[in-house]
């Protein structure tokens, strides 16, 4: 009965399936914000509801959870969501949706045995808004740094390199093709409005 | 069970034990992943050393230093047996492991994306690190929890000692083998490294399970 009260109560969203994909467990969270009630999602098989959800990465990483034992984690930054909610906060603009990071793992019965795999849902919108805004802050500034000749052309692209979620030669490598007739200021100037757009288009 | 009375002590049979432990293990974690990721991937008979934090990056090194640079992923653990899994493979090689998940419904893999590279990358180390450690603990009655992957891109083998953080006074179990995708003819490199925490635990799991026998 606690557990109850805590699972309804946490601020995490908590959805529960068994081996068949149908709902078990639909937290108050998750009803909240999808709209959906327990009672209504209960034993229906969760791509009724979101048949998004049924492609290969996660009917594989579901497969490696329940015959294995492994655990899965779907990261903001790729994916974004899982469940598309809308954002919590009324006043978030340009954002569709809640912004996700979620994990999936195995649930056991008294013989150990995995009979289920739980989803956990955690909102990490005003991170994302956070993260993303400082990331253009940083941008604009290096940007002018780099136009006023302040700043070498190469100290940005590392400082880039060190900041952004890929590594530096990741980030070298795509964007370190200039077309000779531009010169290095006017290129790098360039990639940082590249990088920028794909960040603020949640491409990154 | 009361580990504040167990002798920690590793004994050369507890060694060997925990080698045909992993050694079944493996077996079965290699037999399920071509349930999971429709590949053939074999796990060679695992290999056990006792080591302190030092000696492990130099065993480490020595065991990868036909490789200029090397991608890592290092992924910990954590139940009674606890610890932290290194997949280790060539940079050269991470091209074919992208390319393993290439039948997705996502749109085809973009090389330079380096969002999705890396995202492939973790997915295939997360998999192989979680069947593997999943089975070892199944086999010893214990349940692991996972955080998640972390990839160490093109780690210079040269700098591995001065690269990783750990304890030099620290000793380590190193649980050692070499994966190898058949199709894709990719080799690389799963350590195991548990810490002195689980030495007490592991050891009467290891006498529980040969009790079994």
């Amino acid at each position: 009965m606690i557990l109850n009260q805590i699972l309804d109560t946490i601020d995490i969203g908590l959805v529960i399936l068994d081996k068949d994909f149908k709902v078990r467990y639909w937290n108050r969270w998750m009803a909240m914000h999808s709209g959906i009630a327990f009672q209504e999602i209960k034993g229906v098989s969760i791509f009724e509801f979101y048949p998004h959800l049924k492609n290969k990465k996660l009917l594989r990483n579901f497969k490696a959870v329940i015959n294995l034992g492994n655990h899965y984690f779907f990261p903001q930054k790729l994916y974004g969501y899982l469940f598309p909610f809308r954002p919590e906060s009324n006043f978030v603009k340009d954002i569709n949706h809640m912004q996700q990071s979620c994990t999936m793992g195995p649930l056991r019965d008294d013989e150990k045995v995995i009979q289920y795999a739980y989803i956990s849902v955690k909102d990490v919108t005003e991170a994302y808004i956070y993260e993303t805004n400082l990331a253009s802050a940083l941008l604009t500034l290096l940007e002018k740094y780099v136009e006023k000749n302040d700043m070498p052309a190469e100290e940005a692209q590392s400082i880039l390199d060190e900041l952004l979620p890929t590594s530096g030669g990741e980030v070298m490598a795509k964007h370190s093709k200039p077309p000779k007739d531009k010169d290095t200021h006017a290129v790098i100037g360039d990639q940082l409005v590249d990088i920028l757009s794909e960040i603020a288009s949640g491409n990154r | 069970m009361n580990t504040s009375q167990t002798d920690t002590t590793f004994t050369k049979e507890d060694g060997a034990i925990l080698e045909e432990v992993m050694n079944i293990a493996f077996g079965k974690a290699s037999s399920e992943l071509a349930t999971v990721v429709d590949l053939r991937i074999l796990l060679n008979a695992p290999k056990v050393e006792f080591l302190q934090a030092d000696d492990l990056l130099r065993w480490i090194k020595q065991d990868t230093a036909d490789n200029d640079t090397l991608n890592m992923i290092e992924q910990n653990f954590w139940g009674k047996y606890t610890g932290s899994a290194f997949l280790a493979f060539p940079t050269s090689a991470s091209k074919g492991l992208v390319s393993l998940f290439e039948d997705d419904d996502l749109p085809p893999m973009d090389e330079e994306n380096p969002l999705l590279v890396k995202e492939n990358l973790l997915e295939i180390g997360n998999i192989l690190i979680g069947a593997c450690v999943s089975k070892v603990a199944e086999l010893l009655d214990d349940e692991v929890t996972f955080s998640p992957p972390r990839l160490i891109p093109r780690m210079v083998v040269d700098n591995l000692a001065n690269e990783a953080r750990l304890d030099p006074d620290k000793v380590a179990i190193l649980i050692k083998t070499v994966f190898h995708i058949q199709d894709k003819d990719i080799k690389g490199f799963l350590f195991l490294v548990a810490g002195e925490e689980s030495m007490a635990w592991l050891k009467t799991a290891l006498q529980n399970f040969m009790a079994k026998f």
